[in-house]
This record gives C-alpha cells, sequence and structure tokens, in this order.
C-alpha cells in the first residue's frame, strides 16, 4: 500500500459523501416558507436545517389545507344558497352553479394532490400546487361576491313580489274605507311611497345583477381585477340602496295597517253606538 | 500507511454515508407523513330552483287585519334574510386569503 493508494480512494469516498448529503442541500433550497411575523428561509446547517425544512414544509402544507377547507366552506354555502334561488333566470342560477361546482372540484382534486405530494416528498410539484393556490384565488375572489350579490338580488326580488301583493290588498282596504267615507289620507299617502319605493328596489337588484353577471376572473389582469372590483362595488351600493327602500316600504306598510285598524275600530265603535241607540228608543 | 489501514478508513466512510443517507430519509418521512387531507365536502345535489324557502305564501284575497299582520311578519322575515345577505356580499368582498409560500 502506497500513498498513490490512498489518493485514488479518498476522492471516491468523498464523493459518496457528497452524494449523501445532496438531497438535503436541493430541498433547503428549494423550499421557503412564511409565517405571521415574516419570513422563515430555510439554510442548509447540517441536521437542524433538514428538519427545518421539513417543518417549513409541513407548515406550508398546513396553510395550504387551511386556504382550501376556507374556498371549500364558502363555495358549499353560497352553492346552497344559490340552490334556494327563487327569482333569477334559470340561465343565470345554471351558470353561477356550473363555476361554483367547478370550483369545488378544482379545490378538492388540489387538496388530494398536495397530501400526495407531500406523502412522497416530492418537493417541486407540491411547490407549484401550492402556489397554484395563490393564482386560483383570483377566480375564488370573483364568485363568491357575485354570487353573493345575486342571491341578495333574489331576496330583493322576492320581497318586491310580497311586498306587490301585499299593497295590492292595502289598496282593496283603502278603497273600501275611502268609498264609505272614512278618513284615510295618511294611508294614501304613505301607500304612494310604499310603491314608489318598491319599484326602485327592482329596479336597484336588476341593475346589480346586469353589472356582475357577466364578469370574468381577471387571470391576472390588473385592469380587468379593477374593472371587476369596480362593477361588484357599485353592485353593492345598488343592493343596499334596495334594502333602504325595502325597509322604508316596510314602515309604509305599517304605517297603512295601522290607519285601516283604526278605521276599522272606529267604525265597529260608532256601529255598536248607534245599535244602542237605536235599541234604546 | 497500511493496506488494513486504507481498507478501515474506507469501509468507515461508506459505513457514514450510509448512516447520512438513512438519517436523511427516516427525517423527510416522519415529519410529512403526518399531514393529511380531512376535508370531505359533499357537493350540491342539485341546480334547480325548486325550493320554495323563499316563497313567501301570502294570500292575495284575505284583507283582514290578522292576515295584514301576518303578511307583515313574513315580510319580516324576509328582510331579516336581506340582513344576512347583506353580510355575505360584505364578506365576499372584503375576503383575504390566508398567505402562500410564494417560492
Amino acid at each position: 500500500m502506497n500513498k498513490n493508494y490512498l489518493l485514488r480512494i479518498l476522492p471516491v469516498a468523498g464523493v459518496l459523501v457528497a452524494l449523501a448529503i445532496s438531497p438535503v442541500y436541493a430541498q433547503s433550497l428549494s423550499v421557503t416558507a412564511t409565517n405571521g411575523s415574516g419570513g422563515v428561509k430555510v439554510t442548509n446547517n447540517g441536521s437542524s436545517a433538514s428538519l427545518r425544512m421539513a417543518n417549513a414544509e409541513k407548515n406550508a402544507v398546513n396553510r395550504a389545507n387551511q386556504e382550501i377547507t376556507r374556498r371549500l366552506t364558502s363555495l358549499n354555502t353560497l352553492s346552497t344558497r344559490v340552490n334556494a334561488m327563487v327569482r333569477l333566470s334559470a340561465t343565470e342560477k345554471t351558470s353561477l352553479s356550473s363555476q361554483i361546482q367547478t370550483q369545488i372540484t378544482d379545490m378538492n382534486t388540489l387538496q388530494a394532490q398536495i397530501a400526495a405530494d407531500a406523502s412522497s416528498n416530492a418537493t417541486t410539484s407540491l411547490k407549484s400546487d401550492i402556489q397554484s393556490i395563490t393564482k386560483s384565488y383570483r377566480i375564488f375572489a370573483l364568485i363568491i361576491p357575485q354570487g353573493a350579490i345575486e342571491a341578495m338580488a333574489d331576496r330583493v326580488q322576492t320581497l318586491v313580489s310580497d311586498f306587490d301583493a301585499v299593497a295590492a290588498k292595502l289598496q282593496t282596504r283603502i278603497s273600501a274605507d275611502q268609498s264609505a267615507g272614512a278618513n284615510v289620507s295618511a294611508a294614501v299617502s304613505a301607500m304612494t311611497d310604499l310603491n314608489a319605493k318598491v319599484s326602485d328596489a327592482s329596479a336597484q337588484s336588476q341593475t346589480a345583477v346586469s353589472g356582475v353577471s357577466g364578469l370574468q376572473p381577471d387571470n391576472g389582469v390588473q385592469t380587468v381585477m379593477q374593472s371587476n372590483t369596480a362593477a361588484l362595488k357599485a353592485a353593492r351600493a345598488d343592493l343596499q340602496t334596495a334594502q333602504q327602500d325595502l325597509v322604508a316600504a316596510r314602515k309604509d306598510a305599517g304605517a297603512i295597517v295601522k290607519v285601516l285598524e283604526s278605521v276599522r275600530t272606529s267604525a265597529s265603535s260608532t256601529s255598536t253606538v248607534n245599535s244602542t241607540a237605536t235599541s234604546s228608543q | 500507511m497500511s493496506k488494513a489501514k486504507i481498507y478501515w478508513i474506507v469501509i468507515i466512510i461508506i459505513l457514514l454515508v450510509l448512516a447520512i443517507w438513512w438519517w436523511s430519509s427516516a427525517m423527510n418521512n416522519s415529519s410529512i407523513t403526518t399531514v393529511t387531507s380531512t376535508s370531505t365536502i359533499s357537493n350540491p345535489s342539485s341546480t334547480n330552483a325548486t325550493t320554495s324557502s323563499y316563497n313567501s305564501g301570502i294570500s292575495a284575497t284575505d284583507t283582514s287585519n290578522a292576515s295584514l299582520n301576518q303578511d307583515l311578519s313574513t315580510i319580516d322575515s324576509q328582510m331579516n334574510g336581506l340582513n344576512s345577505d347583506s353580510a355575505s356580499v360584505n364578506q365576499g368582498l372584503n375576503d383575504q386569503p390566508i398567505p402562500q409560500s410564494q417560492q
């Protein structure tokens, strides 16, 4: 055995050591995770680096699962609400339900893929899948408020229908009392306001639906994102106006009913008095 | 240096390599395999708008005081639902995602 032989063996041994450690290097360089207080960079520092890398990866997967579950909860809640809508057109409902269902399917698939990546230590695929959560948020961020706006508009239209039915009945009573010579001017005035408010609420809700029904995900285009946000906020403002209209209409309806009740009570009292006077003669 | 000593050094290095490889594999598996998917959220079964939960059922003919007051109660119920819908709209527009790692 001589020195030359040793010089040939030692480099081979060195390469073997390097190969053994290389996976740790590769993973620590490819995974970076953040937490609530800022970024946590995983660095190569022997065994502690590997442990930190594994923890960072685990935290990233946990955050991904939390976000996916959060979105699934919102999407399923919206889906239930959409299925209960009764006034919007079948086309709008079908379109909305289809978008929601696609998102639910995508989220379930992505969650399963992330779990598979994590269990097989496929860090590159895991990183890509987690990044797709952020990218897909653009779709989620449109569908949820869009669906909520259409659901609220549907409720407004239901209330408009209810108020129309009640208004017809109130008008019948008002007309009857007017024919009987009762003073129902306050009810007539409130009725005029009620009809105007209900009509405006209906128009506002239709404007809101028209404003959001054609919106498409921005796919990262800033101008589209801004126009979508503006349209959603405008629709919300329309629906808030509609809501205020309906609150006012409800007050009008209550005031009209009170007037009509007082007229009927008064008429009943008068009738009783007249009847008593007649019988005593 | 004797030939035997060199052999021993090589064997030790190989054992060291195997030990490092085994340790790194065991560490990764124990950290990651505990993360599993637990969400099993059912899909909506239907998109048909056949539910009557938002049909208020206001009588078109009964104009008595009792009926009118019942109608107003029905409207109040829908108004409460409208408040809930309004809150959902606000929540949807103000939604913030849970930050994900970007690198």
